[in-house]
């Protein structure tokens, strides 16, 4: 009966396991498993469905038993209370800041999944960390557990009393029971959770009770530490956090974040794949990491890291069942007809196994936060931890001082450079200050770090560079930068210091504003008022401007001079390529100039006495002068029949006798030069030169 | 004799007028030192009858502001401008007082308008009659040059490209084409310079008048301008002057009312 009971609850429990599994489903699945999952619940969900469908196929003749056992078993299940609520935390005292879980559980034995209402959360903030369902069958009874968990973080002190959770229930309103929690000033010394949902956090320990359906904490759970439980302010501490499951995993996933109050948090990058792992020599079927931190505290006290808290969908295997047998020919009235009832065919379908939703978290991790030693802490302290911190400064060019003789001078500017290297947070080493005296002028810096941040901590250098300028020559030194730092190793303060570096300095142009060191406060000239500049008092302003040139006579004959000198050479080359054109015409033209010159010439020889001379140059120079008028070849004239010559070309008669008359006495003074008159050679010049003019005008 | 007389007497005249201007431009500075503005400008203003001197022209302006008169600053700012364009002090001056005007320039403010009207006006009318000169000897001497040596005009441009291969009478024909593009450069701008002082200007010089449709009082108010707004000058008429502004504004005012620049 009662096994039948259990079926047909069963039977009568399809629909809201199929809307249980429904909204199991729907909730957040991560990967391909997730996804996997979903399709083997959606099977599961199918496989189920025809279940049911075979049961009422099972005929008519079946259907008054059913309904006879439906009403037994609500008679057995609704005379007793059908749910109950529970609420739970999992440490009743926190800090400010600090999380703690509260947990609503509600269990139903009437198959039906009631939503309990949780109490107002004041003082806390809340946060939904989902929830997880649980389905036991024990002796013929079939209690529905779900728990419904919220993660709350503490904003105040004090005692806070969360009020009864609610669940409607057949009607009525169930209350679940009153949870006290006290809340502590931030720094106070936390409380265990008293009931770690899920696992321990170091295998090796005694088995806890099985929570949530059977799933051994032991065998799923996640593993949460950091290096060191103790530091110092300021010293890095690595985070890792690792999911380790000897169970087949349908999907997995993170309900809420990990909480460092206290610290500042670097997210290292994490792989997070589920596979095979090792972990403390022991094989894990699955297992992936879930995060990865660098933690700096920022301030002393003891902290608590609360650590991830996941979802889990373990796969469980279902328990075997007998081949149920019914229908013809084996007339087993409370068996069923369907051929493919069974376990066989479980496997076939993937029906196997259930998914049991559960969380896992680990134990909160304490640290306790040392501050620095105040005992030897220097004045000149930078405020930062390390390891090994290194430090060297150099120049930008030798400092060789017979090069840098010739090459620096003053007023040239130096690009110092300061590298600290070392283990811990560089990148908040502060700027060194530079003892420079009266030697340099520090006009700028610029700071460069270069860290590289993993699970073994913060490393790398930061470079800081200066611009300095010698503010006089000779032998200038650079002193040695100090810089004082908190060796976490060591547990110590430190100094480092550079070596000085010594520079010549040769004489440069310098400016005023250098030797009064005023360069850097160089600004611009401010603008305080404006106004009409004044006026011009010297008595060249009476000096009066010129009229326009352009209306100026003289610049108006000025400019006309070139075009006047234009036109001459324009008309003037033309004549002169008229007459190389036409050459007996360039004769005649040049004729009589030709002729005058002669003329001046025998004068000049007349005027020294040499009659023969004077006549022979006459001479030539009257026949050339005839030749080139009368365009007759040359030496075609003879002294004899020359008036006869010159009559036929157009002379008058009177002046071709006349220079007939000229030609033989030249001719006679040639031959007989005594028989000249004294004085008859200038006479000959002046005949020569009227008769050249009457010819000039005759011809 | 006569003439040689007459010569002295002129001679004398002009120095003793010039010691007179001296003497009022004296006293005239004395009175702008002592703060009566409106003395100075009288003294300056006797003076400009006969001078026109850049440097006067600023005293002018600066009296004429001195004494609340910005249009008439205006005015000697643009005379003395004119003379000489790259004055500092007369360009600063006249800035100085346009900030003060009432009515918004009109004239392209864009830097491209900027930097054409600066470059327009850089050199003075002088300036640009010298150099269109010497372009014009330049072009006309090369010109009668290469006539004479019997080189084509044309080579000019072949020896440009060619200068080192070209004969030696040839060469000089490589001066006549920048020559030229010099005088048409030059010639162009004068001839636009001289044609824009030809185009009557003016100044408000009045604190604010309407201008009118028509000339007459009766006509239409069509806008109103205010004191030191610089106009163009289009035409007269019964003692009224059409003029319009930058913006293409135009309008009818009473002669009285403006001053050419």
């Amino acid at each position: 009966m009662g096994e039948r009971a259990e079926k047909q609850e069963a039977a009568c429990a399809s629909d809201s396991w199929g809307i249980l599994r429904q909204a199991q489903d729907e909730r957040t699945l991560g990967g391909r498993d997730g996804a996997g999952s979903l399709r083997q619940a959606q099977d599961e969900r199918v496989s189920r469905g025809r279940y049911g469908a075979g049961i009422l196929r099972g005929g008519w003749r079946l259907g008054w038993v059913a309904a006879l056992a439906c009403a037994l078993t609500a008679g057995v299940v609704f005379g007793a209370p059908s749910a109950s609520i529970q609420a739970s935390v999992d440490r009743d005292t926190v800090a400010v800041g600090e999380a703690l879980l509260y947990t609503i559980t509600v269990s139903s034995q009437s198959g039906q999944s009631p939503q309990p209402r949780p109490p107002s959360f004041d003082g806390f903030l809340a946060q939904s960390s989902g929830s997880s369902t649980s389905l036991n069958m024990t002796n013929g009874t079939v209690q529905l557990t779900i728990s419904s968990s919220f993660q709350l973080i503490a904003q105040k002190e004090g005692t806070f009393k969360l009020g009864p959770a609610e669940l409607d229930a057949d009607g009525t309103v169930l209350k679940s029971n009153p949870v006290t929690i006290t809340v502590v000033p931030a720094g106070a010394p936390p409380q265990l959770p008293s009931n770690p949902p899920g696992a321990a956090s170091e295998p090796g320990e005694a088995d806890p009770a099985p929570a949530q359906g059977g799933i051994n904490p032991r065998k799923l759970f996640l593993f949460a530490d950091v290096g060191k439980k103790e530091v110092m302010v300021g010293e890095p501490l690595s985070y890792y956090s690792a999911l380790l499951s000897e169970y087949d995993l349908a999907e997995c996933s993170i309900a809420s974040e990990a909480l460092f109050t206290g610290f500042v948090v670097e997210n290292l990058d994490v792989k997070r794949q589920l596979q095979p792992v090792t972990f403390r020599g022991k094989h894990y079927p699955l297992g992936c990491e879930v995060s990865k931190k660098l933690l700096i505290p920022a301030a002393p006290g003891t902290f608590t890291i609360r650590p991830e808290m996941l979802r889990a969908g373990v796969k469980v295997p279902n328990a075997q069942r007998p081949r149920r047998r019914g229908g013809w020919p084996f007339n087993d009235p409370f068996g069923s007809d369907d051929p493919f009832d069974d376990p066989i065919f479980d496997r076939f379908f993937g029906r196997n196994f259930q998914v049991r939703q559960t969380s896992v978290a680990a134990d909160p991790i304490v640290v306790k936060v040392l501050p620095l030693p105040a005992a030897g802490k220097p004045a000149s302290f930078s405020g930062i931890i390390a390891e090994d911190l290194t430090i060297s400064a150099g120049l930008d060019r030798k400092v060789d001082r017979n090069k840098v003789q010739k090459s620096l001078k003053e007023t040239d500017a130096l690009n110092f450079k300061v590298v600290l290297s070392g283990r811990g947070d560089i990148r908040a080493l502060p700027k060194p200050e530079l003892a420079l005296g009266d030697g340099f002028k520090e006009y700028e810096s610029k700071a460069t770090p270069e860290v590289k941040v993993d699970e073994s901590g913060i490393s790398g250098r930061k470079t800081f560079e200066f611009v300095l300028v010698p503010r006089r020559s000779g032998q200038l030194t650079i002193p040695a930068v100090e810089v004082t730092y908190f060796d976490s190793s060591k547990r110590q303060y430190r100094t480092i210091r550079s070596r000085p570096i010594d520079i010549q300095v040769a004489p440069g142009e310098r400016e005023e504003a250098l030797s009064t060191g005023v360069a850097s406060a160089r600004k611009d000239v401010k603008v305080l008022g404006t106004d009409l500049r004044y006026i011009v008092e010297s008595p060249a302003a009476l000096i009066s401007y010129s009229e326009p040139l352009h209306l100026s006579r003289a610049f108006q004959l000025l400019n006309f001079l070139p075009f006047a000198g234009f036109v001459g050479a324009v008309l003037q080359t033309r004549r002169r390529r008229w007459l190389e054109r036409d050459p007996a015409r360039a004769r005649r033209e040049r004729a009589g100039k030709t002729a005058r010159e002669a003329v001046t010439r025998a004068r000049e020889l007349a005027a020294g006495g040499s009659a023969k001379e004077t006549c022979a140059r006459l001479e030539e120079a009257l026949l050339q002068y005839l030749w080139a008028k009368l365009n007759v070849p040359a030496n075609s004239i003879v002294v004899e029949t020359s008036d006869a010559t010159l009559a036929a070309h157009g002379v008058p008669a009177e002046l071709a006798s006349h220079a007939k008359e000229l030609l033989t006495r030249f001719e006679m003074s040639r031959y007989a030069p005594g028989a000249l008159a004294s004085g008859a050679a200038e006479r000959d010049v002046l005949a020569t030169e009227e008769l050249l003019a009457e010819l000039e005008r005759a011809l | 004799m006569k003439n040689i007389l007459s010569l002295l007497l002129a001679v004398a005249v002009a120095g003793s007028a010039a010691a007179q201007d001296v003497e009022i431009f004296r006293k005239a500075n004395e009175a702008y030192k002592a703060g009566d503005y409106e003395t100075a400008l009288q003294g300056y203003r006797k003076l400009a009858g006969s001078v026109s001197n850049p440097s006067l022209f600023l005293n002018l302006g600066n009296a004429a502001f001195k004494t609340g008169h910005s249009g008439w600053a205006v005015v000697y700012y643009e005379r003395g401008l004119r003379l000489e364009p790259r004055n500092p002090d007369l360009t600063a001056n006249l800035e100085f007082v346009r900030e003060r005007i009432v009515d918004k320039s009109t004239e392209g403010t864009d830097w491209f308008s900027g930097l054409v009207a600066g470059t327009y006006r850089y050199l003075s009318l002088k300036e640009l009659l010298v150099l269109t000169s010497v372009f014009w000897f330049q072009f006309l001497g090369v010109a009668a040059s290469l006539y004479w040596l019997d080189v084509p005009l044309t080579r000019s441009l072949g020896v440009l490209f060619s200068f080192l291969e070209a004969p030696r009478r040839e060469k000089l024909a490589a001066l006549l084409l920048p020559a030229a593009l010099g005088l048409v450069f030059f010639a162009g701008w004068t001839g636009t310079r001289i044609h824009d002082e030809t185009i009557p200007r003016a100044v408000v010089v009045e604190k604010e008048v309407k201008a009118t449709s028509g000339p007459g009082a009766d006509a239409t108010v069509v806008f109103a301008v205010h004191e030191g707004t610089k106009l163009t000058v289009l035409r007269r008429s019964d003692r009224w002057a059409q003029v319009s502004l930058a913006n293409g504004y135009s309008g009818w005012l009473p002669e009285d009312a403006i001053e050419e620049i």
